[in-house]
């Protein structure tokens, strides 16, 4: 006891240091224009501008190092098997597949030098680059391609993504029910260096869906000797990236190291890249402003704004992504669209984004988020509200509710709200019970637990209502569309309606741009006017990087790229 | 009195007269207690803090739910900027946002941002009409007139609306601190009734029966207390959902173990003595000795310990909230309240210390009691 009070000494006189170093700087001259307070020097802490102009001679630093704090630790780094977004930073920086992006977002080739496909879009042939390696030295050929494939469609690997293979290739789903041989699946090595791709109808976006991680390679050799341990030490954890793993300290910490056998090893400055984790991000954020790390993920919210103010290195990218909350629409009294509508319309969505969430956001009454360009027009532009505004309609909501049959929330079951273990959900998510409550007079129970607990719950329909997220996989509204499409997988709110079916299955394989994007819209229309999720904001991403490091990229996929990193002079 | 030296009567009264004021063993026990100025203060605000979280509810405007979006975040001393025409003031949030405030300290809401100028590290909002300007192009951050490049006059005042401040989600802190007392506080006592009676009645009859029931009882005892008391509680907590009836079942069951130990030393020492074999000798039940016998005369122990274990309940209580395992939100219990600080400390350390020091002074009163209660309870110890 006497330890404990002891320590709890210290911590007040900690906090009480701060609030005294807080309210420190009372100057006694206040300044009385904007421009007293610009020709004031510097104080240390705001950082110098001059530096930025001096970084801007583009000197390179002795030392190639640097060090990027994650927030989260991934489920696991097997390319083959996780959908875990966490482990982006991992598989987009020591694996490389066919395809990848470049700083702009577009797709270059990755290890495929060139690819074509049949006039049909149901053939794509891929030409591998001349001696590609795999990080132990060994050559990396096309049938590595089709063994990781073919990995990934056995169901002893427990592929969370195996459906971005099996539903595309032709015989992909038979091989995974055990009914097809290898040598029907139709992805076949027709040399070492030209891989072929037969799917099962006409795919527009096949290239986009090849940059997924599911399609990188893995190398066998080291899978057979390993089993499933391969991805446990850095010695059996062989890649094809620009980076390769040389260090794993469990929960702590991963070293990545220039991987020399990479193709483009050359173009590769950066020497050593270490990925630290810190799980508290305002902890992150000291590390940051202390100058011990050179990036942080992800920012807390409350000071984003004063970050972006001070021009601390704050990056902010668009994501393909939503933020929203599935609804669990097999479930009384969910089943019915005007409660989910009365659900929709009791939200202050302005008011979650700038006081609450406190991020870069537009509201979103969809879960098809804006971003995707077909002849320089985005696809979801001119589309319909829904009849939502960016703050609570407590009266339509109202009598939304009351249509329904619960006439100012009588007779309305206790609504369970559920959310995984994030500060910014929970704090989303209480606001909303809040609101509800006010606005609809029915009682909320929010409940928390850890991410993959509440996956598990959400999956099996186990929940009512359930904070969720998408961020595409691929720059394609194909990586939303199937989120509402009945039986699929990724469909939790267990929504189904045959007419929108229908259109997705014709999207699937419309080959004209114009009539896509036309379909796209038709598609969300008819869908998101029964409300079959609530729709928070699109996403942007933010995170922190030092202004002497140059070139490090995020695309819209969430995918960030240290490959063209360099560290300047500083 | 000529000859000092006269024989005193030698009546029987006399000689068995006690000179010294006669008092009972609890006015002794309390007589030594209020002459020790650290347990008397202790009590003095334990009392302060129950009277604080049962009664300061009714005196307040919010409920510990109430959210208020508009002003997030805000301390309970504020930076003001008056306004153009002088009729109120301007506070600016952490997240860069103007808030109006009222000459007498209470909370308006937010300004609207009429535009954003980056050129010149402005932001324009609009009061009352008026355009004003949010300067962060270096700290300090300023309200001024967009044009003139004129900063208000400033002033600090006291948020009225909100006496400690409101957190990341506009409630009101005081509010949740008073609930979050009271959290503490039951946790506290209902554990303590608990562990007092399994701890008692456990130890009692494990020191009592002796032998081969005292050895396997103790190594039950051994075991509950070799669990890693963190694991065990976080397991309960998963398997009953969390929540305040969790909570105080979690620490009910293995707190015990410290309280039966203290017991059956007790019991054991005591069942020795001439009073106990009296009582067996006339037939008395081992219940009646027990629970008549020895139990009373192991009170004072048992007193101690019980005082010693409350905050050791109250700060695991908090620990737990801390983690994000225990209670459901919104309610607000001292540790919950910690969690949702953290992510603020940097920007808002005052949401953090507020709770810290109301746990820090609940630990320190029960301590000072319990202190003060053992020593009262020492007879070796009497003046």
């Amino acid at each position: 006891m006497k330890k404990k009070l002891l320590s709890m000494l210290l911590a007040v006189s900690l906090v009480g240091t701060m609030l005294m170093a807080g309210c420190g700087n009372k100057a006694a001259d206040e300044p009385q224009t904007i421009d007293d307070i610009e020709a004031a020097p510097e104080t240390p802490e705001g950082e110098e501008p001059g530096d930025t102009e001096g970084a801007g001679g583009g000197e390179l630093a002795d030392t190639q190092e640097m060090v990027f704090v994650l927030n989260n630790e991934p489920d696991g780094i097997d390319p083959n098997v996780t959908n875990n977004s966490f482990a982006t930073p991992f598989l987009s920086n020591c694996f490389e597949g066919l395809v990848t992006y470049d700083e702009k977002g577009e797709v270059v080739p990755g290890n495929a030098e060139s690819w074509e496909s049949n006039d049909d879009l149901t053939v794509f042939t891929f030409h591998l680059r001349e001696g590609l390696k795999w990080s132990d030295g060994t050559a990396l050929t096309a049938n590595d391609y089709v063994y990781s494939a073919l990995r990934v469609l056995t169901p002893e690997t427990t592929s969370q993504y195996v459906n971005m293979i099996s539903d595309y290739v032709v015989n992909g789903q038979e091989f995974y029910d055990g009914t097809a041989s290898a040598e029907d699946v139709g992805i076949k090595a027709l040399d070492d260096n030209t891989l072929e791709f037969t799917l099962k109808a006409s795919c527009p976006y096949f290239i986009d869906l090849v940059s997924m991680w599911v399609y990188f390679p893995v190398q066998q050799a080291t899978i057979e000797a390993n089993g499933d341990k391969w991805t446990a030490s850095a010695e059996a954890y062989v890649s094809n990236g620009p980076f390769k793993i040389t260090e794993m300290n469990m929960g702590e910490s991963m070293v990545l190291e220039k991987n020399e056998n990479y193709w483009n090893a050359e173009n590769v400055t950066l020497e050593k890249l270490t990925f630290r984790y810190v799980l508290d991000t305002s902890t992150a954020l000291t590390a940051y402003e202390s100058g011990e790390v050179d990036g942080v993920r992800t920012v807390p919210s409350s000071d984003l704004a004063r970050l972006k103010a001070e021009n601390a290195g704050l990056v902010s990218t668009p994501n393909y992504g939503t933020v929203y909350y599935d609804i669990n629409c097999s479930k009384e009294p969910y089943n019915n669209p005007l409660v989910r509508k009365a659900l929709n319309l009791a939200i202050d969505r302005e008011a979650l984004i700038n006081n609450v969430a406190q991020v870069d956001g537009q509201p979103a009454y969809s879960f098809l988020a804006p971003g995707y360009v077909v002849d320089g027009k985005d696809v979801t532009e001119g589309r319909s509200d829904f009849g939502l505004s960016s703050t609570a309609d407590v009266e339509g909501a109202k009598a939304a509710l009351a249509e329904a049959g619960y006439p100012d929330g009588e007779g309305f079951p206790t609504l369970q709200l559920s959310f995984y273990s994030d500060d910014n959900v929970k704090k989303i998510a209480e606001a909303i019970a809040e609101m509800w409550e006010k606005n609809l007079g029915i009682t909320v129970e929010v409940s928390s637990a850890e991410w993959a607990v509440f996956y598990d719950a959400v999956q099996s329909g186990n929940y009512e209502v359930a904070a969720m997220g998408w961020s595409a996989d691929y720059v394609n509204p194909m990586s939303f569309l199937p989120l509402l499409y009945t039986n699929d997988v990724t469909n939790n709110s267990f929504y189904s309606n045959p007419d929108y079916d229908a259109i997705v299955d014709q999207i699937k394989v419309e080959k004209d741009p114009a009539k896509f994007a036309e379909l796209v819209l038709q598609a969300d229309e008819l869908v998101s006017a029964d409300y079959p999720v609530l729709g928070l904001y699109y996403k942007s991403n933010t995170y922190l990087i030092k202004d002497y490091i140059e070139g490090v990229y995020m695309v819209s996929s969430s995918n960030i790229y240290f490959r063209n990193a360099k560290v300047l002079a500083h | 009195m000529e000859n000092k030296w006269e024989m005193l009567g030698a009546s029987n009264e006399d000689r068995e007269k006690i000179w010294s004021k006669n008092r009972t063993f609890a006015g002794d026990v309390w007589f030594r207690f209020r002459h020790k100025p650290t347990a008397i203060g202790g009590l003095i605000m334990i009392v302060i803090l129950m009277l604080f979280a049962l009664l300061g509810p009714m005196f307040t405007d919010y409920s510990y739910s109430t959210q208020n979006l508009e002003v997030v975040n805000i301390p309970p001393r504020m930076k003001v900027y008056e306004t153009p025409d002088g009729s109120g003031y301007l506070y600016v949030t952490q997240a860069l946002k103007v808030v109006r405030v009222n000459k007498d300290g209470t909370m308006e809401n937010q300004l609207k941002k009429v535009r954003e100028e980056s050129d010149s590290s402005m932001t324009i909002f609009d009061c009352n009409g008026t355009e004003v300007a949010l300067y962060y192009g270096a700290k300090p951050y300023v309200i001024a007139d967009p044009q003139t490049r004129v900063i208000y006059p400033s002033a600090h005042v006291w948020n009225k609306s909100y006496v400690l401040g409101t957190d990341s989600l506009g409630r009101d802190i005081l509010t949740r601190l008073m609930y979050g007392t009271r959290v503490s506080l039951m946790v506290a006592f209902v554990a303590a009734a608990v562990n007092m009676i399994i701890g008692i009645l456990f130890g009692g009859i494990s020191g009592y029966a002796g032998g081969m029931v005292d050895t396997v009882m103790m190594r039950i005892v051994d075991i509950i207390s070799t669990i890693p008391l963190t694991l065990y509680v976080i397991l309960i907590m998963v398997y009953l959902e969390s929540g305040l009836q969790s909570i105080i079942i979690a620490l009910g069951t293995v707190y015990w173990v410290d309280m039966a130990r203290v017991v059956r030393g007790q019991v054991l020492s005591l069942k020795q003595q001439e009073f106990v074999m009296a009582a067996r000798t006339i037939g008395s039940s081992t219940k009646t000795i027990l629970l008549q016998h020895l139990i009373p005369n192991a009170m004072g122990s048992i007193l101690v310990t019980v005082t010693m274990l409350i905050p050791s309940a109250i700060f695991m209580e908090a620990f737990l909230s801390y983690l994000g395992i225990g209670l459901k939100p919104p309610l607000a219990s001292l540790g919950t309240m910690c969690n949702d600080a953290t992510e603020n400390l940097r920007s808002c350390p005052h949401q953090m210390f507020i709770p810290a020091l109301v746990i820090c002074l609940i630990m320190f009163a029960f301590n000072f009691v319990g202190d003060g209660l053992r020593d009262a309870l020492d007879p070796k110890l009497k003046k």
